[in-house]
């Protein structure tokens, strides 16, 4: 029967030309678009490498300092007591009235005294970055370094091209080695093979290429960089430095998905009973933010004060436009449908003189239109790969290299289906409908 | 004959409340994305009140690290010795916010009696002439103004016009916070964010060397001043200080590189947007086209009574942009209530160009509307009456 159905849908397709461009162009284009903004969310927030590991991450850098100050404002009864006025209070009431807040990113100190001893956690790395000018052969680059400990590279899992990640005995004895990306060495050594070996310094420090990596494919600043070095050989003044705000952030990994909550909670409880030290003792409260993987994506969209607000604005916000973009061709394709229907009018009626019932129609309805979307969501798919080879070829997103993968594939099929079924529904459902002898 | 089309719409109201649906949708999601292009558009092709191209910036943290006698020689011999290069014109001191590097300072209190707020800048006395900054009224710092009691301030237009009535303030004092200062001058708007934001109020101050307040240097290099130019001034710094931890940064790259951020959803939503007014107007035409043409007998009938095919192709348009005039102007009520309960915060410039997108999503939706029924109604105006009788 599906056979027939099908034989039928591209019979159908043939049939108005002008119609089915209608039809496929906008199938195509909205499912091109989901696609390709599908792509770009398991890129940044899906667990690919070197966050493979994303849902069990937990990402701490930010530290805020905070005075709040309150007005209090007194309602006094003022009465003529025996010639001399006396006042009583009747009533106050206290209110927040601005606050001193200083945040920015931790300093060394707060991880390695306060945070590095909360539980549960399997791995932790502390990281800074700082950038160089590096001037060959009358060209300037400037460089992204990032400096990191050991457990950076067991934590986040880069792949490496040729070479290796430097281990803890290099931080220790701070060797001057660095892992390169492959586009740094692409850009500054001319080529990404046999890199390993060569030699390049930075502020008179000459450092020796131990591996390199592919270039992270999300944009997030824990992974993004085009060198990594080991945390000792940055200079003496910023890795001893007393204060609890500095250019660090830290990077935990929790030994499962469901310590990730437990271990947020607990970094935020020493956070907070972090003693404030002598030349900060103008504010009164330490709070530290340790987000996932996604709050810290949409905190850095909208900074609120809560993470959770932050988060649950970038989901209503992302879902919203979504629904909205893919009502306007759901609304077109059902407008199109009902029309287009109508002219089948006589066949669905000689199908119901010979006994079809109101559901075989109907099935039969959304099945054709579910092919089309199919055929759409096909042409969609080439599509995507299209744009996503332009955009990752024009650089116009610098940070981050789109990729598809098959679980963007999977959803986006989900997708296509759900939308094939929405759009053909009501259109189907009316046809079904039809009295016989109208149509005949 | 406008009652008789009213009627026309009514007897099909079905395919009409869909015709109705989409048109609605489809005006609030053009208005919301010209609102967003007007916007930053009409803001990026607005001044910035200095010249941002050939202006460099020394950073660097070396010298922070001197006590204050030190610090004010190292900086002073630092400016020295780049302007002794060849290829650099001036350069000034600055402190608090460089231009789009994501920093700034924002102050204000009651003080004076209202509410008042203004982002603080900081330079030397070659400050403005290193930005290039314009000066409308009043003079600029001197280097007698070290010594003044009151110290200096520079206004902006902003603040002259928004809390001042734009009157004359040169002389006048400003308090904010603890602080007084004398405004000796008043410069042009100065937007240094990146450069898609509105005109919001700044003021001038001057930085004192002796408190660390200005440790970055703006420079401004001759016209086609390149790389050589940035090596050889990296030497200089490197001479000075001893240590390769600076940077010297293109002001122009910094701004290209910080307004992507805004190009690139401002061309995803362009390139949505007239995907969806195309899926659109081919829907509609098809629509149009099939259903006109299902109407056959009605047109034989009309011309047959005598009427022209003007008259026929005017009945379809009109007939159809009516349902679509009533689909915008439930649009146009609901986008007018955002300037007009304030649900956005901004001044009359922001609002203006609510009202620009407005008025751009009406007439682009007239045209698209009006564009896709003139073609089919044309088509089934040219029937012939008997050809179109004859099936009846």
């Amino acid at each position: 029967m599906f056979k027939n159905y099908l034989k039928l849908a591209f019979k159908v397709l043939g049939r108005r030309k002008f119609f089915t461009f209608v039809s496929l162009f906008g199938i195509s284009f909205t499912l091109m678009v989901l696609m390709v903004i599908m792509a770009f969310l398991d890129t940044e927030l899906g667990a690919n490498a070197p966050m493979s590991e994303a849902d069990r991450m937990v990402l701490m850098d930010r530290v805020e300092f905070k005075t709040q100050f309150y007005d209090t404002i007194y309602q006094v009864d003022s009465q003529l007591v025996a010639g001399k006025m006396t006042y009583d209070t009747v009533n106050f009431e206290t209110e927040e009235a601005g606050a001193m807040v200083s945040q920015g990113s931790p300093g060394l100190k707060l991880f390695r005294d306060h945070l590095e001893a909360v539980e549960p956690y399997e791995h932790f790395a502390a990281m800074f970055r700082r950038s160089f000018d590096v001037f060959q052969d009358g060209r300037k680059y400037s460089l992204s370094a990032k400096y990191a400990d050991a457990d950076y590279w067991k934590i986040l899992d880069f792949n490496f091209l040729e070479g290796t990640p430097f281990n803890s005995n290099h931080v220790e004895s701070a060797t001057s080695v660095a892992v390169v990306t492959d586009r740094m060495a692409r850009e500054f050594f001319g080529t990404d093979e046999n890199v390993t070996g060569r030699e390049l310094t930075l502020s008179g420090r000459t450092f020796e290429v131990i591996g390199v990596v592919e270039r992270s494919r999300t944009s997030s600043v824990f992974t993004r960089a085009d060198i990594y070095l080991p945390m000792s050989t940055a200079d003496n003044q910023t890795l001893s430095s007393e204060s609890l705000q500095g250019p660090f952030r830290g990077i935990f990994l929790a030994p499962s998905v469901n310590d990730v909550k437990q271990l947020q909670d607990n970094l935020h409880f020493a956070g907070r009973n972090v003693p404030i030290p002598p030349d900060m003792d103008d504010f009164e409260n330490i709070t530290i933010k340790a987000f996932t993987v996604e709050e810290k994506y949409a905190w850095n969209l909208f900074f609120d004060d809560e993470v959770k607000k932050s988060l649950s604005k970038f989901r209503w916000i992302l879902f919203g436009t979504l629904g909205f973009f893919l009502l306007i061709p759901t609304l077109n394709l059902i407008n199109l449908n009902l029309s287009r229907m109508v002219e089948r009018s006589s066949e669905i009626s000689v199908r119901k003189a010979f006994g079809a019932d109101s559901r075989h129609i109907l099935v039969q309805f959304l099945f054709e239109n579910i092919i089309i979307t199919l055929v759409g969501g096909t042409i969609g798919f080439l599509l995507a790969l299209l744009v996503i080879y332009l955009i990752n070829q024009s650089g116009a997103l610098p940070d981050t290299i789109l990729s598809f993968n098959w679980r963007v594939f999977g959803i986006s099929l989900i997708i296509c289906l759900g939308f094939g079924f929405l759009s053909g529904l009501l259109p189907a459902y009316r046809m079904s409908r039809q009295q016989v002898a109208d149509g005949l | 004959m406008i009652k008789h089309i009213l009627k026309l719409i009514w007897n099909r109201k079905g395919s009409n409340v869909l015709l109705f649906t989409e048109i609605f949708f489809c005006f609030i999601v053009v208005f919301l994305v010209s609102a967003f292009c007007i916007k930053n558009f009409r803001a990026y092709f607005s001044p910035y009140g200095y010249e941002v191209e050939n202006l460099w910036v020394l950073k660097q943290q070396a010298t922070n690290l001197l006590d204050s006698t030190d610090f004010v020689q190292a900086q002073e011999m630092l400016k020295r010795e780049i302007l002794a290069l060849d290829g650099v014109e001036s350069a000034g001191f600055a402190g608090y916010a460089i231009p789009f590097s994501g920093s700034m300072w924002t102050n204000g209190g009651d003080e004076m009696g209202f509410d008042f707020y203004t982002t603080m800048i900081g330079g030397d006395e070659d400050y403005a002439k290193t930005m290039g900054i314009e000066l409308r009224e009043g003079r600029y710092f001197t280097e007698d103004d070290y010594r003044a009691k009151v110290e200096p301030i520079i206004i902006n237009q902003k603040i002259s016009e928004d809390f001042f009535d734009g009157g004359s303030m040169i002389d006048s004092i400003l308090k904010l916070g603890d602080a007084e200062y004398k405004i000796v001058g008043v410069a042009e708007n100065i937007r240094y964010r990146d450069g898609f934001e509105d005109e919001y109020p700044t003021s001038i101050i001057l930085t004192k060397q002796a408190e660390k307040e200005a440790v970055d240097l703006l420079v401004r290099v001759a016209p086609g001043s390149g790389p050589e130019l940035e090596q050889a001034m990296g030497r200089v710094v490197f001479n000075v200080l001893k240590t390769e931890d600076f940077n010297i940064t293109i002001l122009q790259k910094q701004r290209e590189s910080i307004a992507r951020d805004t190009w690139v959803p401002i061309i995803i939503f362009l390139v949505i947007g007239t995907f969806l007014i195309l899926n659109i107007a081919l829907g509609l035409f098809g629509v149009l086209f099939y259903t006109i043409s299902k109407r056959k007998g009605e047109i034989g009938v009309r011309r047959a009574m005598g009427a022209h095919r003007g008259e026929i192709i005017r009945q379809f348009v009109l007939e159809i942009y009516f349902v679509a005039l009533a689909a915008m102007a439930l649009g146009v009520v609901l986008a007018l209530q955002v300037p007009l309960l304030g649900l956005i915060e901004a001044d009359d410039f922001a609002h203006s160009n609510l009202y620009y997108a407005i008025g751009f999503s009406f007439l682009l939706i007239t045209l698209v509307v009006i564009g896709c029924a003139y073609w089919p109604s044309r088509q089934g105006a040219n029937l012939h009456p008997a050809l179109a009788l004859h099936e009846e």
